[in-house]
């Protein structure tokens, strides 16, 4: 059952990326701006540029570009950006570790700090304790909402860093002056921590203190809102009545309501994870990160159709695995969905 | 022609200098408009000859030339042939000396390619690479298809390389004969400084040659770390975690200017604040609309407001500084009631509708695109701001589609008064003519400076092409920018020069 519905959904993330990749295509060929000319500049003759749309192929119709750009694709190649004269798929390479340290961690602890509080302010009581986490939840809701993620990036920024000097300046990953770890995995953190090199582990952490904590607090209310009101619904189910009355502790009940509430969470969790990607475009940008973020707004600052191309491609790529995963994880957790 | 004085340090030293971005490429055929990848680029390759540089008084003499990588460039009687003399022992950091056949490659790859160095070769009758002819392993011969007063100036710019020829040739191929694909993010020359790492988009890194034969400058790194928000670049720069930050607007230049432990190194430049008109499209084509335009600008409000003390009055077509700048041609002041006559008299229906496009390369742009609209507003004339990505931006002038453009830097790199109005506004030489003006008298004194061998026959065409600019006017001039670099106490000596970069072999310690 679960290898049918693997297949079953990789089939049909072959069509999303398929498609995603169409219009991708076609609105990046509907910008305004001809790469040729942005690689040549305006001080060359125009048999220049001619040539060069020539050599890029920029002449052709948008479908025959699309299959010449997707047989490359289907052989690993996504095109040369222009802007950094790199196969986009090694610049990829080198900034996706960047952008997934920083989304991994910021999920990670949405999901080890959000979640438990949720269920903690679920466990309704007539206590003022329980009213406050109401008001609580509620307002942090309203507050994450409301708040631009690069916004608070720079306010935390004047705090913790002009101000209190807390944390390191923005400056991407690490300090210069620290020696990196050599690459193992990209993640610094554990490439660090593999090699014993505490003082890159140190400023790695340090570093990542802020856009973790921006990402985490924009995008995760609504998985301690969802994860409360779950939560909050199942404690008053009939099957918790009657465990009561069976005797159950609250601990064990709790229990039972978290398990059923997980579903939602996890649906939600998957959802919030594409949010985290998009947000991380412009919070990479506030901390000079150098992750993909940074790089898909320097391609669409530059028109680098490849850049975008292969961004967004990745992108889909990696919401639509994410979704899989999710899948599976409700298939795991309760079995009649696949039915659904 | 004397030889620069050489740097020497003891202790290794390292400047970081936050940027908005590293440049979109470092490939000298392609970096107009890249203002870090020429600063780049001069560090690399160094120049052949440059101005008279006083290094202790910080200035440069714009009317004679000293020599670099070239010993000595003498002309011929007619001045159509140049021997270049190359100076021997100019070694790079892999070893390798500088010699004739560096020479004869650049100018072959800029013929192959025609790019930026074809085009200004073309500029000095240099029409094929069989005018570049090797003599001996250190001496080149330039003929000159005929006479041309820009040839040593040309030969100052660093756009005509002088690359490792056999390192590059080595990154060719048959799809890539001319390495564009290496050189767009890979440079080995013979300066002072080369090439160490580049990561586009995040940073770059200069080392020091230790065998420039100048002298090791006083700085052994340079780390160029992008930093796209100008306020964490000012507050990095306070923080000193950066030495230099670049791209900082008048409003943070004035705190950077009001804290005791920074500076910044202020000195008229060469970039005029000007507006360029579509002068093809009517009615813009119309002179009296453009004059009109003129008058309805509050030039010196529009400095104040935007760009405070980062800019000066210019009221001439050619920035201040250059030695036949004139303001006697320059009737405009700020007169909405001769603006609005001049636009009756031109027939004009108000309001008249009109679009102003920019991109955002400088926090002022916006601001004074904002400024022009309010003021314009006065007249009768509506402008519509339209923001675009700089890649759009490099589209809208290459196509000439605009009605209105705040242009990235009105500025030329030589100093040179002909050739600065010429490429910006005029014919069949110019490379940036974007809004397409055209005026037979003035194109006539072009014509002849080009070939002119009068030095002060040449300087009185350029005060006749102000004359006749200012009577029918391709931009509305506002003003000239101040080159204002803010930087810590730690670092110094920052001398001006036509492309406004940053020649970091010169710099020294600060206290």
């Amino acid at each position: 059952m679960l290898r049918r519905l693997i297949v079953k959904r990789s089939l049909f993330a072959i069509v999303q990326l398929l498609g995603a990749s169409i219009i991708i295509f076609v609105i990046v060929r509907l910008l305004p701006s001809d790469p040729a000319t942005a690689i040549l500049g305006t001080s060359v003759q125009e048999e220049q540029v001619e040539a060069l749309r020539e050599r890029l192929g920029l002449n052709k119709s948008i479908p025959e570009q699309y299959w010449i750009w997707l047989q490359d694709v289907f052989h690993g190649d996504l095109g040369r950006s222009w802007f950094t004269s790199n196969n986009v798929v090694d610049d990829l390479g080198q900034r996706l570790p960047a952008t997934f340290e920083l989304i991994l961690l910021a999920l990670f602890v949405s999901i080890v700090i959000l979640i438990p509080l949720g269920v903690i302010t679920a466990r309704r009581s007539r206590s003022i304790y329980s009213k406050v986490a109401d008001k609580g939840v509620f307002s942090y809701g309203m507050l994450a909402g409301a708040t631009p993620d690069f916004w608070l990036g720079l306010v935390l920024l004047f705090l913790f860093w002009v101000q209190l000097d807390w944390v390191p300046a923005p400056l991407g990953r690490i300090s210069i002056s620290i020696t990196p770890p050599d690459t193992i995995t990209g993640f610094l953190i554990i490439d660090s921590t593999i090699q014993g090199n505490w003082a890159a582990l140190k400023s790695a952490l340090g570093h990542l203190v802020l856009p973790v904590f921006v990402l985490a607090f924009v995008y995760g209310a609504p998985l301690l809102k969802m994860t409360r009101n779950t939560v909050s619904r199942m404690l008053d189910a009939e099957f918790i009545d009657q465990g009561r009355a069976a005797g159950l502790s609250d601990r064990m009940l709790t229990r039972m309501a978290l398990k059923n509430s997980l579903p939602p969470v996890i649906t939600l969790a998957g959802v919030v994870f594409g949010f985290v990607v998009g947000g991380a475009v412009l919070v990479e940008t506030v901390f000079s990160w150098g992750g993909v973020g940074q790089y898909a707004v320097q391609s669409i600052a530059n028109a680098d159709f490849n850049a975008i191309q292969g961004f967004v491609l990745v992108a889909t790529g990696i919401s639509i695995f994410i979704y899989l995963a999710v899948d599976i994880l409700h298939y795991l957790i309760d079995p009649r969905v696949e039915a659904g | 022609m004397e030889q620069p004085a050489p740097a020497e340090s003891a202790e290794p030293r390292t400047l970081i200098v936050a940027v908005p971005d590293t440049p979109a490429t470092i490939d000298p055929e392609f970096i107009a408009g890249v203002p870090t990848g020429w600063e780049v680029g001069n560090n690399i390759y160094d120049e052949k000859i440059y101005y008279l540089t006083d290094r202790a008084a910080g200035s440069r003499d714009f009317a004679s030339f000293e020599n670099r990588l070239f010993e000595r460039l003498t002309p011929n009687e007619d001045g159509t042939v140049w021997t270049a003399k190359l100076r021997q022992g100019v070694m790079n950091h892999l070893g390798n000396e500088f010699n004739a056949a560096d020479v004869k490659w650049s100018f072959d790859r800029a013929f192959g390619l025609q790019g930026l160095g074809f085009f200004l070769a073309i500029q000095v009758s240099l029409t094929s690479g069989d005018n570049v002819r090797v003599v001996d392993d250190y001496t080149v011969e330039f003929h000159l298809d005929q006479f041309s007063p820009l040839f040593q100036d040309q030969m100052a710019l660093m756009y005509h390389a002088n690359y490792d020829s056999d390192e590059v040739i080595a990154q060719t191929s048959e799809d890539d004969p001319w390495a564009t694909g290496f050189l767009g993010n890979n440079g080995i020359g013979f300066g002072p400084y080369y090439l160490e790492e580049f990561t586009a988009g995040q940073q770059l890194v200069l080392k020091a040659n230790p065998n420039y034969y100048g002298g090791k400058p006083a700085f052994d790194t340079i780390i160029y770390r992008a930093v796209p928000d100008p306020a964490n670049r000012l507050a990095l720069l306070q923080a000193g975690e950066v030495d230099i930050a670049l791209g900082l607007s008048p409003e943070q230049l004035a705190v950077v200017r009001e804290d005791s432990n920074l500076s910044v190194t202020a000195e008229q430049g060469n970039t005029l604040v000007a507006a360029v008109i579509q002068a093809s499209r009517p009615p813009l084509d119309n002179t009296l609309v453009r004059q009109a335009l003129n008058y309805a600008t509050p030039s010196s409000v529009i400095l104040g407001d935007v760009f405070q003390v980062e800019a000066s009055d210019a009221r001439s077509f050619l920035p201040p500084r250059y030695r036949t700048y004139t303001d006697e041609f320059f009737p405009y002041t700020f007169d909405p009631g001769r603006a609005q006559q001049l636009l009756t008299e031109a027939g004009i229906e108000l309001p008249l509708d009109l679009s102003i496009t920019y991109a955002p390369f400088d926090p002022s742009f916006e601001r004074l695109a904002v400024a022009l609209r309010s003021a314009w507003e006065e007249v009768g004339v509506n402008l519509t701001l339209n923001q675009v990505t700089p890649a759009v931006f490099q589209q809208v002038t290459a196509d000439r589609d605009f009605d209105v453009l705040v242009p990235p830097a009105l500025s030329a790199h030589i100093a040179d008064p002909i050739y600065t109005m010429e490429i910006f506004a005029g014919g069949s030489r110019s490379c940036c003519n974007w809004g397409n003006y055209v005026n037979d008298e003035a194109f006539a004194f072009y014509d002849e400076a080009a070939v002119e061998t009068d030095p002060a026959a040449r300087d009185q065409d350029s005060v006749e092409i102000q004359r006749v600019m200012g009577e029918d006017p391709p931009w509305v001039v506002m003003g000239v920018r101040q080159w204002s670099i803010a930087h810590s106490k730690n670092v110094a000596n920052f001398i001006w020069n036509p492309q406004e970069s940053i020649w970091f072999h010169e710099l020294t310690p600060g206290s």
